[in-house]
């Protein structure tokens, strides 16, 4: 279900719609002392501390491409989309968006470009959404014919035709955040930032409003820029993946990249008699040999990753060394993947695979 | 299902205009302000035909604003005798015109401008973001978001108190064919001063986050230009003609209908208002620089 | 029992260390917000009746304060006086801005309290006791540096038991407006905006208190009917007993009328906090 993408040139001038070169981005806080000499101190002599959000992050997004931006909590997604969309200014580098200055955006570029934010509303809580769509209208100036197609349209899409006339407040929150999609796409931007749209959903909602993301990608170049903790949402909603890890780029490619070293690994389950002696240290000797790895332990079970290769040789090895109950082998999942990406860097987690 | 011609990328530019096709015109920006203001307007009154008991708490409070201000300086007035005491030259009469430009200002204010209040919280929770992303001033975005029809109610209330106030004064001391040039010339001097001094108030918060310091100096300044600038030594005065212009607020409006200024400089103060324009209007985009959102 | 009966100070003392922290966090914000705090209209104040008393001795012949022109019964200095007193009495006195329980009920944050094992209450009571302590020491401050700037024109009280009984006074129509206050933003489990409330009692307690023109230079039949409320005996009256124009038997009066109004402002707390509660239901879909 992944997009097509990449069907027109890139950029309007034939450059990449998003630019971001060395871009760092710096808070500045104070670290608080507890007890009451800290809330003294914090008051007098606060130490600030700076907080580098993002290190030098360098990326590039063509034309129509779909990427789905991923990382731990504080990895900097939330920052970068704000310094790409213009919101905020980077600290040092550039960013650049449709081949401007993203901080110093014309209305020409914000009239091709959108936001939507999972944990922040743009759209008036007590108002129906009808009402905050016509203010839209009027703002991006979208005349009255396409205002009322595209509404109709997109609000079939997402099945909400009949809660238009709703107060936001009112709504439940997949169909506020569908409200949210909707008033974002109004306007037909060319480039779209969604920061977390899926977050907190039920899983039709999230479907549908993955169905409209594509629906809408296949049928125009809009190049998409989509961050969420829900990897669902980037597997078939985006080609391309940047994974970023406190501050930095850990790994940035294809989808199919990422699957080929998903589909490269195996995660193999043994289960074991809970009261069963299992010499670790031997164990591991003998995983390394074959060029595998323990994952994880718990009293009645071994989690062990190997590459697909050389699953044949290790798994007898594993019935000789342990009190083997039970055994399943399945693909390596993207989330563990992942999770090994923000660990150890995308080298020691692709193992030499892909 | 194909896309329509209009929804190809940037379809809300070519529809939308011509303003971006064309380049930018002092009349492009207007009509969009207009437009936009039209559905800022139509928001406002579709919020308050839902919180009705609001619409009346509020016509409440600024009605309550202006007895407590016209009973205020009807005792102080009252403490001499009739036509005995006067306020920095300004007789009781006077000083009911001027009360009544504090009332249009002011209604000016609550009608238009009360998003203001919210700027500070606004900031440290991050809440610009959308507007940042939008076409157009992100000031005229953020603060006219909010149109009050309780505002617009006691502004009619204010005109209605300016009209009886200057019957008090027409035509022993003003003609009546001057106000025919005065009163909109004071108007469109209220309008311009409250917008750009409400915007110098706020930018303060950009570097002083959280600190209500623009809600203080909003106050502070607010309450020396309800009272004629006569009443405060030379100092002060001049620093709220020419350097925080609040006398365009209520005094200079006052004094222009009341004839109490000089041709020069009645000419001259509103150059220099829009000197404070500019100025404040640079500030404020630098201080854009300064916000940082909210950590996501 | 014992362990009991203690939590309920414990956690006063809890809230109102909790709620310091909270408001020394922005530190211009504290300046501005629990210093400056309503110094503005005192000021200004000063200005208009400089003007005032200007005028009037200009038409009686004479400079401003060379000779006592008197108006509603007070002399410029006097005036003067009961402006400094103002800007102090002004500190202590509890302001709306320092609530924000309407914005809890507004967005279900009152729900987590409602299952703890407190009254809800206290910790308000923690945030009226944390204002008082901050603000009595701000008061003082202030006071004090008043005293040094102008101290031919500073206001002195005349004696300790007249800075007792203004500030007995003081605080329980300080508590008043906590009251209200509290009573006006628990008003937001049936209305949905109630700063305008808020600020609409400002405006009214502010005249009637004296904030603006005191009281007792209002015409009579203002000064009649004010001087019931406890507006009048938390601003005009603290500072004439300060001045020594007003004696212990007008406190004795004046807090046996602050106190019946107090009780009733809590029992009216208590229905409808109660009431309000009853159609709570938290925030969210």
């Amino acid at each position: 279900m992944s997009v097509a993408s990449g069907t027109k040139p890139s950029g309007a001038d034939g450059g990449p719609v998003l630019e971001a070169r060395g871009v760092r981005k710096v808070f500045r806080t104070f670290e608080r002392v507890p007890g009451l000499r800290g809330i003294l101190k914090n008051f007098v002599a606060r130490e600030h501390v700076d907080i580098a959000a993002l290190d030098g992050v360098d990326l590039r997004v063509e034309r129509g491409e779909s990427v789905g931006l991923i990382g731990a909590n504080g990895a900097g997604k939330t920052t970068l989309v704000k310094i790409l969309a213009g919101i905020v200014p980077a600290s040092s580098g550039e960013a650049r968006l449709l081949g401007r200055d993203s901080f110093d955006l014309r209305d020409a570029e914000k009239r091709r470009l959108a936001l939507v934010m999972g944990q922040k509303s743009q759209l008036w809580w007590d108002l129906p959404p009808i009402d905050s769509f016509r203010l839209l209208k009027e703002i991006y100036g979208v005349s009255d014919a396409d205002f009322a197609e595209r509404l109709a349209r997109f609000a079939s899409m997402l099945e909400v035709e009949d809660r238009l006339k709703i107060q936001l407040r009112q709504l439940s929150l997949g169909q506020r955040m569908k409200m949210e999609i909707i008033g974002a796409f109004l306007h037909s931007p060319e480039v779209v930032f969604l920061d977390e749209p899926t977050i907190g959903l039920d899983l039709i909602s999230r479907e549908t409003i993955r169905r409209f993301l594509v629906g809408l990608s296949e049928q125009r170049a809009v190049t998409f820029v989509l961050t969420s903790h829900d990897l669902e949402d980037i597997e078939e909603t985006c080609r391309r993946i940047v994974v970023l890890d406190q501050g930095a780029v850990a790994f940035d490619g294809g989808l199919t990249d990422l699957s080929q070293r998903v589909t490269g690994k195996r995660a193999v389950e043994v289960h074991v008699h809970p009261n069963a002696r299992v010499d670790e240290e031997a164990l591991v000797a003998e995983l390394s040999r074959h060029g595998a790895e323990l994952a994880g332990r718990s009293a009645g079970s071994l989690t062990v990753i190997v590459s697909a290769e050389r699953l044949a040789e290790l798994v007898p090895r594993l019935f000789a060394m342990l009190d083997v109950k039970d055994l399943s082998v399945e693909r390596q999942p993207l989330e563990r993947l992942i999770r090994e990406i923000y660990r150890r860097g995308i080298d020691a987690a692709g193992g030499g695979e892909g | 299902m194909s896309a329509s011609r209009s929804d190809q990328p940037g379809g809300g530019r070519e529809v939308g205009g011509s303003r971006a096709r064309s380049g930018w015109t002092l009349g492009s920006t207007l009509r969009w302000g207009l437009a936009v203001e039209r559905q800022y307007v139509r928001i406002g009154f579709v919020r308050k035909s839902q919180f009705r008991v609001e619409f009346v708490n509020q016509v409440l409070m600024d009605l309550c604003f202006y007895a407590a201000f016209i009973l205020t300086f009807e005792i102080l007035y009252g403490l001499g005798g009739e036509g005995a005491l006067t306020l920095g030259g300004w007789s009781h009469e006077e000083m009911r015109v001027y009360m009544g430009m504090v009332f249009v200002a002011d209604g000016l204010f609550m009608t238009f401008l009360g998003q203001q209040w919210h700027f500070g919280q606004d900031l440290k929770n991050g809440n610009l973001d959308s507007i940042r992303v939008r076409p157009g001033s992100a000031a005229f975005l953020y603060f006219f978001q909010r149109f009050s029809p309780e505002g617009l109610t006691n502004l009619l209330f204010g005109c209605g108190w300016l009209v009886f106030a200057l019957s008090g004064v027409v035509p022993e001391q003003v003609e009546p064919l001057t106000l025919l040039w005065a009163l909109p010339c004071a108007a469109a001097v209220i309008a311009w001063s409250q917008v750009f001094l409400m915007l110098s108030y706020n930018v303060v918060e950009f570097w002083l986050l959280n600190s209500d310091v623009g809600h203080l100096v909003s106050m502070l300044v607010t309450s020396f230009g309800e009272r004629p600038l006569e009443v405060y030594p030379g100092a002060v005065g001049r620093v709220l003609k020419f350097v925080l212009p609040v006398a365009g607020m209520a005094w200079y409006p006052a004094s222009l209908v009341l004839g109490r200024l000089d041709a020069g400089f009645a000419l001259a103060y509103p150059l220099l208002l829009v000197a404070f324009a500019v100025l404040v209007t640079r500030v404020f985009k630098r201080g854009l620089r300064r916000y940082e959102s909210a950590m996501g | 029992m014992t362990a009991a009966a203690l939590r309920a100070p414990t956690l006063l003392l809890r809230a109102v260390a909790y709620e310091f922290r909270k408001r020394i966090q922005f530190r211009a914000g504290f300046f501005v917000r629990e210093v400056l705090n309503g110094t503005v209209e005192p000021l200004v104040m000063l200005f208009v009746y400089t003007a005032l008393y200007g005028s009037a001795a200009a038409a009686a012949g004479e400079g401003v304060g060379t000779e006592p022109v008197s108006l509603g019964g007070w002399t410029y200095p006097e005036i003067i006086q009961y402006v400094a007193g103002l800007v102090v009495v002004r500190k202590l006195i509890f302001h709306s801005r320092a609530l924000d329980l309407a914005t809890e009920i507004f967005e279900g944050r009152v729900t987590k309290y409602l299952v703890m094992p407190f009254r809800f209450f206290v910790l308000h009571q923690g945030r009226f006791l944390q204002f008082t302590l901050l603000q009595l020491a701000v008061a003082a401050l202030v006071w004090c540096i008043g005293y040094a700037a102008a101290p031919a024109y500073w206001l002195v009280p005349v004696s300790v038991a007249a800075t007792l009984q203004a500030g007995v006074l003081v605080l329980m129509g300080s508590y008043c407006c906590f009251l209200i206050f509290f009573i006006l933003n628990a008003l937001a489990f049936w209305l949905d905006v109630v700063w305008s409330l808020l600020v609409m009692a400002w405006f009214v307690i502010g005249f009637s208190g004296g904030a603006l023109v005191p009281v007792s230079q209002m015409p009579a039949a203002f000064y009649g009917v004010l001087s019931l409320g406890f507006p009048y005996w938390m601003i005009t009256a603290p500072i004439e007993l300060l001045m020594g124009r007003l004696g212990t038997g007008d406190f004795l009066l004046g807090a046996g009328l602050v106190a019946g109004q107090l009780v009733a402002l809590d029992l009216l707390r208590r229905w409808v906090w109660r009431r309000g509660l009853a159609r709570y239901v938290g925030a969210g879909m």
